[in-house]
């Protein structure tokens, strides 16, 4: 019983956002000025969604503050050889000595061009994962912004650690950066690896349980039985990789075994494409003059524009219309009373040869189990009913499908993203109460929120900010080094983009250049915050090695770690419960975050910085001066580089932009412009209000948590079930690409399909890694490895933090390699034994944790370990998947993604420590 | 009368472990000392398996062995069910670690810190007259009293109530008086299925676990 | 923390060693007293030792202590704790026996060992009171305690005699019929926990492994040493000795076993796994504990389907 009542124990508010699932309003109790107990806020029980509790991470922070292994004090380094078996000797030195070391370098660059001889930045940055670190960065990002063109293509895991074919195809179908059920209202979950109950946080787990206990009936879908799978009422164990067989098994049992009359008719009909109808290439047939996609209507019996009033689609067909058909290029073909299908006649003939019982020999699920589900998700969508939101009737379709990473990466992610996404729109179900939500928006701007960029485009679905594939705008030259923009048409290019590119590419190219590509460089200067890429990205040594070659980095440094190993200079930042920042919270956000509230939150140094730690926007605001920036760097926080614009109607505390200004300057400003913004400019709270209460918010409608109603409103409807402009936009890449004679990106090309069609993905995976790295045959590997996320470490980059392992500890798969223990048994690998398991890149080793809730040809391992150089770390002898799996162009999609999954062999080396 | 227990519903735990750091950091106790934690079990065999988490720590019998055993009478019970510990009393035989069917009780000479030497939280925190005693969870007993004091409700109040329920984002733990027919614990348990861990021992625990809705 | 039951570790090598030292000195202490009314040069002769062994019985238990200087808080709880109840049974049986050998008194020494016996007797209860350890608590540890000490105490005095003069038949006798109800009172209580649910596996595994230790070492070959010894005195002298001499270990051996080997803690169960979705609860889980069922859910609804049929990665076998 810690004696914390005493008289000199005060209660700091503050944030935790180590992770996308945050922010958490936390409180911390500070006794004679040492940070003691992480507690939840109370006060923002009413308006958060879990309640105001706070993630088990947050409690890390006290230790993460006192860690004996922090660095202090800037440090430069000393040993000018780089390399995981190369001392960095780095040494203390001064913050006016580092910055200046920082600041002449970049008047240097400043001075030669900001542009490399092959045309990318000469500075790079990388920040960890999912937007978290500009939640820590302070005022920095008005640097960033001052400085002009940056290349963050040197990924740290994005595209293989993340939901990308969700992220980049949620954002098409539904402005749905990531998805999420209407937890609160659903009734039926089909979760393919989503492991919501470690990657929801706080909201995810509350949510989830009061839907449990409520009634809803959840049924995990995966090859091990995660934290989510214990937590479901069904676990199916299906083969790793063939969930898209299972889906499409899932739309031929409500398209073949289900009268049509009991998907949601109306929904397909006006809410969707699928009545539009497709002319001989495969793409719409359209009207010559307006060129608006035609449908069949039912009443006049003729071919009408699609957004004609009071008409009856047809969903089937055929018909003999004439019409125009458009391309790649404004290629145009006149059809003469040709005869045309509907899209949802192409869907059924997709679709026609999954049934169950196909899908049950890829899956090794039983038909039974997938026709079960299936009707299930049918039977509990309710279709028909509705429900009153905010005074507005709305469709109400309590089943909602899932998806995992993994699932949702690589090879077979457009196929789980598409079918999820037309399972809902077959039952009516997608932003609707009860369904299939998106979050977020992070590639459609403004960012704010979800509907502000739902505005008309073409064929009366949403816009999209496509990168041009057009001959005049497509971007031969690749303005960063993984060139998103000249590759991924579907990424966008929003401040979020080029970290949703295909990230490793700029690693891979550092080693093996792409032909017909600009000479692959390294960045004079690679920036380094909050991640971990010699640990997190795949083939860790070889991307060891490649930071190895960049000549100068700097990283902000919480301790030293295998990535700021090859750094010249450490910058220690006032972390998180030192530092000053205020921060947007609430309304929709990813994974769980439907808030009924919106506002802001302040984080505030609860106790000292400790040694000689500088707060983020201190830094920023020396670099710029230090560079000359400083006019800049004010206009940019004056525009909102700090969160929040400066000024706006009836309020204006912009900062003179001539002045260097103090960092609490800088969130005095930016907190009352906060409240202004909230109030209309009727409240102007600053910082010290911010620092009593912590944070400030105003009532979000529910009405928003959707985007049907949005899209009613707007005459708009949902991209779904063809394809055609993706194959349109696909072909023209195609041709760019052939134009300039690249063919490296041909597989990618090839999923540019109206529909997606089942290949068999776990064997073409096995087979790319074996064909492209010899090593033996692909029976020699007849495992599955693959991974997991834990709740207690991810994204917090608190792997070095003593209370974080020991929770981790207390769940299973922390401490080895995970297996069924039958095939344990097979090989004569006993529980501790130590195991060896080998990919055809390479081999790790740990010792062997048998379990009964894993298939018997899956091996797991949970999180990112196989640390090196982090202090506390290192000692775990923990392995981790990533230094198994190599990097692969043949196993990039055309989204510019890849499974975290790899074939792999097991062998007993010996017994328990 | 009042009798204080704490309540787990079993559907709502996924095993965070966040009350598991909360009560270290609320208790100070050291690595390793988990006077709250939440096993991960696995039972069945491959494909019909289940994964159960369960919030275990001191059950706060109302027969607790502990008590019966402990030879100086540190270990004692008080009126409103709290099993609690007088440190100054306690010989550290260990009697009492071996007496509990819980393994909710602790002993350590001198404890460990998190990077091995003891950084100023610890510090802080330390508390030597727990050092060679046993120790155990208090149901939070400070906040309780403290709370109580203060005119809160246990259970009901942040302020008086356990540091784990406070924490737990699954709102699976609950706490409150079960003599109270309409305190949130006594309404859970009348509307839940629920059981006792090891009932069959006679120790009469105050810790219940919820499994499933009771068929009305 | 362990789902499983794990073996017990706040009562180690320490604690054994209390028990095996306590438990002889107080069965010697009786048998020394009984021998001293006819023999009272024997008062000295094994009761200081007994006194000894139980002396360094209970500094074992304060090496134990986590608090070294608070020993007297012991006496504190006579009304319910049996570790109480054994320190207040030494004091008075170290006063009266060192009062009675002092003046020479087998009657004070032989009451003295009577609270000698209660001081077993406490022993025995203390286990039997550990209510977190399965093969303590088991009632049947109590007679099975009870007669181990006594016949380890009386194994030493017909050592002893064996070797410095010549051993009663009586005391002999004693000896067998303690090994032979030794025996009896260990099988009950290895038979009742080897019954289906009664401990945890490890317990019983760890039992049987001491029983194929115990039984020769600590019951056969004494049987037929102490009855060579009767049939052939006194000839055989020796033979009861070396009987003796094995009755001792076995005794030992068992004490050490039960505290540093057998003594797996309860683990934890639930009497049902939640229902995940209504409905779907299921039975009880008692990991690590023999005689158990595996949890399996009790509705019809469970996945159903046979997945056995082509779960094996194929080239495993």
């Amino acid at each position: 019983m810690a004696a914390i009542n005493n008289q000199t124990t005060k209660t700091v508010p503050t944030y935790c956002y180590q992770c996308v699932a945050g922010p958490d309003l936390l409180n911390v109790k500070v006794r004679d000025g040492v940070a003691i107990m992480v507690e939840p806020n109370f006060a923002a029980a009413e308006v958060h969604p879990g309640a105001g509790t706070v993630c088990v991470k947050a409690y890390g922070l006290i230790q993460k503050s006192y860690n004996p292994h922090r660095v202090l004090s800037p440090m430069k380094r000393t040993n000018p050889k780089k390399g995981k078996e190369e001392d960095p000797g780095f040494v203390p030195i001064s913050w006016n000595e580092a910055l200046d070391l920082v600041a002449d370098k970049l008047k240097e660059i400043r001075a030669k061009g900001q542009l490399d001889d092959s045309g990318y930045p000469r500075v790079a940055a990388s920040f960890g994962g999912g937007g978290t670190a500009p939640a820590y960065m302070g005022a920095f990002p008005a640097f960033l912004s001052a400085w002009g063109p940056l290349d963050f293509s040197f990924g740290s895991g994005q595209g293989v650690k993340c939901y990308h074919s969700e992220h980049l195809y949620g954002e098409l179908w539904h402005r749905a950066f990531t998805v999420s059920p209407d937890t609160p209202r659903t009734k039926f979950i089909i979760s393919f690896g989503a492991n919501v109950e470690a990657s929801g946080g706080v909201c995810g787990v509350w949510r989830h349980a009061d839907a449990r206990v409520r009634g809803t009936k959840r049924v995990q879908v995966e090859p091990h039985l995660s934290i989510t799978g214990g937590a479901s009422a069904e676990w199916v164990p299906i083969r790793p990789k063939t969930d898209a067989a299972f889906l499409h098994a899932m739309i031929h049992v409500l398209l073949f075994e289900t009268e049509h009359e009991r998907l949601d008719q109306q929904f397909l009909k006006h809410m969707t494409a699928s009545a539009y109808l497709v002319a001989p290439n495969g793409f719409y047939l359209r009207d010559p003059e307006t060129k608006k996609p035609l449908v069949w209507d039912l009443t006049s019996r003729r071919a009408v524009l699609f957004d004609t009033p009071e008409i009856d689609p047809a969903l089937r067909g055929p018909y003999t219309v004439s019409g125009i058909e458009i391309g790649p290029d404004q290629d145009v073909w006149l059809h003469e009373n040709v005869q045309v299908k509907t899209a949802f006649d192409l869907l059924c003939e997709n679709e026609a040869g999954y049934s169950p019982e196909w899908a049950e020999k890829i899956c090794d699920v039983p038909a039974g189990i997938i026709r079960r589900l299936a009707n299930e998700f049918l039977d509990n969508a309710d279709i028909g009913a509705t429900i009153e939101v905010d005074g507005r009737e709305l469709p109400f379709r309590p089943v909602a499908i899932m998806l995992g990473k993994t699932v949702n990466n690589g090879w077979g992610g457009y196929d789980c993203a598409w079918a999820r996404t037309l399972l809902a729109c077959l039952v009516g179900g997608l932003e609707v109460p009860g369904g299939t939500l998106g979050t977020a928006v992070r590639l459609n701007r403004p960012a704010k929120d979800r509907f502000s960029s739902a505005v008309p485009g073409p064929d009366g679905f949403m816009d999209y900010p496509w990168n041009p594939t057009d001959k005049e705008s497509w971007r031969v030259r690749p303005d960063v080094r993984h060139g998103h923009s000249t590759l991924v048409p579907l990424v966008a290019d929003s401040p979020w983009s080029q970290a949703l590119g295909p990230t490793h590419l700029s690693w891979m190219q550092l080693h093996n250049p792409f032909p017909k590509w600009p000479e692959p460089t390294v960045p004079d200067i690679w920036f380094v915050y909050r991640t971990n890429p010699a640990i997190s990205f795949w083939d860790t040594p070889r991307i060891s090695e490649a930071m190895a070659r960049f000549p100068f980095v700097v990283a902000f440094a919480y301790t030293v770690d295998e990535t700021n190993w090859m750094a010249d200079v450490l910058l220690p930042e006032a972390t998180d419960l030192e530092g000053l920042q205020l921060m947007r919270i609430g309304g929709t956000k990813y994974v769980e975050q439907f808030w009924d509230y919106h506002g802001f939150a302040l984080r505030q140094p609860v106790i000292q910085p400790r040694g000689d730690t500088k707060d983020f926007t201190w830094i920023g605001v020396e670099l710029a001066r230090r560079t000359g920036l400083l006019e800049k760097f004010n206009k940019a926080l004056n525009r909102g580089a700090a969160g929040v614009r400066l000024f706006g109607e009836g309020y204006d505390y912009s900062l003179d932009v001539s002045q260097v200004h103090s960092t609490e300057v800088i969130w005095e400003a930016v907190c009352k412009a906060a409240s202004a913004e909230l109030s209309e400019g009727k409240e102007q709270e600053g910082l010290d209000w911010y620092r009593e209460h912590g944070f400030k918010m105003i009532p979000f409608p529910r009405l928003q948590w959707y985007l049907y109603p949005h899209l009613k409103e707007q005459g708009l409807r949902f991209e779904m079930p063809y394809q055609e402009r993706l194959m349109r936009i696909g072909g023209q890449l195609r041709r760019r690409l052939h134009e300039h004679e690249i063919t490296w990106w041909d597989r990618q090309l090839k999923e540019y399909e109206p529909m997606p069609v089942w290949h068999d993905y776990p064997e073409m995976i096995r087979k790319i890694m074996v064909d492209n790295l010899g090593g033996g045959q692909e029976s020699d590997y007849p495992f599955w490895l693959i991974t997991s996320r834990s709740m207690q470490y991810s994204w917090g980059a608190n792997v070095a933090i003593q209370v974080v392992k020991e929770a981790a500890d207390n769940i299973r798969g922390h401490k080895g390699i995970v297996m069924n223990a039958q095939s344990a048994e097979k090989l004569g690998i006993r529980e501790g034994d130590m195991i060896e398991v080998r990919s055809p890149l390479r081999a790790t080793r740990g010792h062997a944790v048998l379990r009964q809730g894993i298939r018997p040809d899956t091996i797991l391992l949970v999180g990112q370990f196989d640390h090196w150089v982090t202090p506390f770390a290192k000692e775990f002898e923990m392995p981790s998947i990533n230094p198994l799996i190599p990097m692969l162009l043949d196993l990039t999609d055309a989204t510019g993604s890849a499974g975290d999954i790899v074939p792999v062999s097991v062998m007993r080396l010996g017994g328990p420590k | 009368m009042t009798r204080y227990v704490m309540v787990a519903d079993l559907r709502r735990c996924v095993g965070c472990q966040t009350c598991t750091v909360a009560c270290r950091h609320f208790n100070g106790t050291p690595p390793g000392v988990q006077w709250r934690s939440v096993l991960d079990l696995e039972s069945g065999k491959f494909p019909h398996v289940t994964r159960t988490f369960i919030p275990v720590g001191c059950q706060h019998c109302s027969k607790p062995p502990c008590m019966y055993v402990c030879p100086t009478t540190a270990t004692r019970q008080r009126d409103d069910g709290l099993v609690t510990i007088q440190y100054d009393l306690c010989i550290g035989c260990g009697y009492c670690i071996v007496a509990c069917p819980y393994q909710a009780r602790y002993k350590y000479y001198k404890p460990t810190y998190a990077y091995g030497t003891p950084i100023d939280n610890e510090i802080a925190l330390r508390d030597t007259r727990r050092d060679g005693v046993a120790t155990k969870c208090t149901f939070c007993i400070d906040r309780i009293d403290a709370g109580i004091a203060s005119g809160l409700e246990p259970g009901i109040d942040p302020e008086a109530t356990p540091a784990c329920v406070n924490s737990c984002i699954a709102f699976a733990l609950h706490f409150g008086d079960i003599e109270d027919p309409e305190s949130n614990v006594s309404v859970l348990l009348r509307e839940n299925e629920n059981f006792r861990m090891h009932d069959e021992l006679g120790a009469e625990p105050g810790f219940y676990y919820l499994w499933e809705r009771r068929s009305t | 923390m362990n789902v499983e039951p794990t073996l017990q570790k706040p009562w180690d090598w320490r604690a054994a060693m209390q028990f095996i030292s306590g438990g002889t000195g107080a069965g010697l202490l009786f048998f020394t007293a009984l021998f001293s009314f006819r023999e009272p040069d024997w008062l000295i002769a094994t009761g200081l030792p007994a006194l000894s062994m139980i002396a360094l019985g209970l500094f074992f238990v304060w090496l134990k202590l986590g608090r070294k200087i608070r020993p007297l808080y012991v006496f504190l709880n006579p009304r319910t704790s049996w570790m109480s109840r054994e320190a207040w049974f030494s004091v008075a049986l170290v006063i009266l026996c060192l009062s009675g050998i002092l003046f020479r008194s087998p009657g004070v020494v032989f009451i003295g060992s009577l609270f000698g016996l209660g001081y077993l007797f406490s022993q025995a209860q203390i286990l039997k009171s550990a209510r977190g350890i399965p093969a303590w608590r088991e009632p049947r540890i109590v007679p099975l305690m009870m007669l181990t000490g006594l016949a380890e105490g009386a194994s030493v005095l017909v050592i002893s005699t064996s070797l410095l003069a010549d051993a009663p038949a009586w005391l002999i006798f004693a000896l067998l019929f303690l090994v032979t109800s030794r025996w009896y009172a260990w099988t009950v209580y290895y038979v009742s926990l080897k019954r289906p649910g009664a401990a945890p596996i490890l317990t019983v595994d760890a039992l049987d492994h001491l029983r194929r230790i115990l039984n020769p070492v600590g019951h056969a070959l004494p049987v037929a040493g102490l009855a060579a010894a009767l049939v052939y005195s006194p000839d055989f002298q020796l033979a009861g000795a070396l009987a003796g001499l094995f009755v001792l270990i076995g005794g030992w051996v068992l004490k050490f076993n039960l505290m540093t080997r057998v003594a797996y803690n309860q683990g934890f169960a639930i009497a049902h796994t939640p229902a995940r979705a209504p409905g779907y609860g299921g039975g009880g889980v008692k990991p690590g504990w023999t005689g158990t069922g595996s949890g399996e859910r009790t509705i019809e609804e469970r996945p159903s389907g046979d997945f056995a049929h082509a779960m094996e990665p194929a080239e495993l076998d």
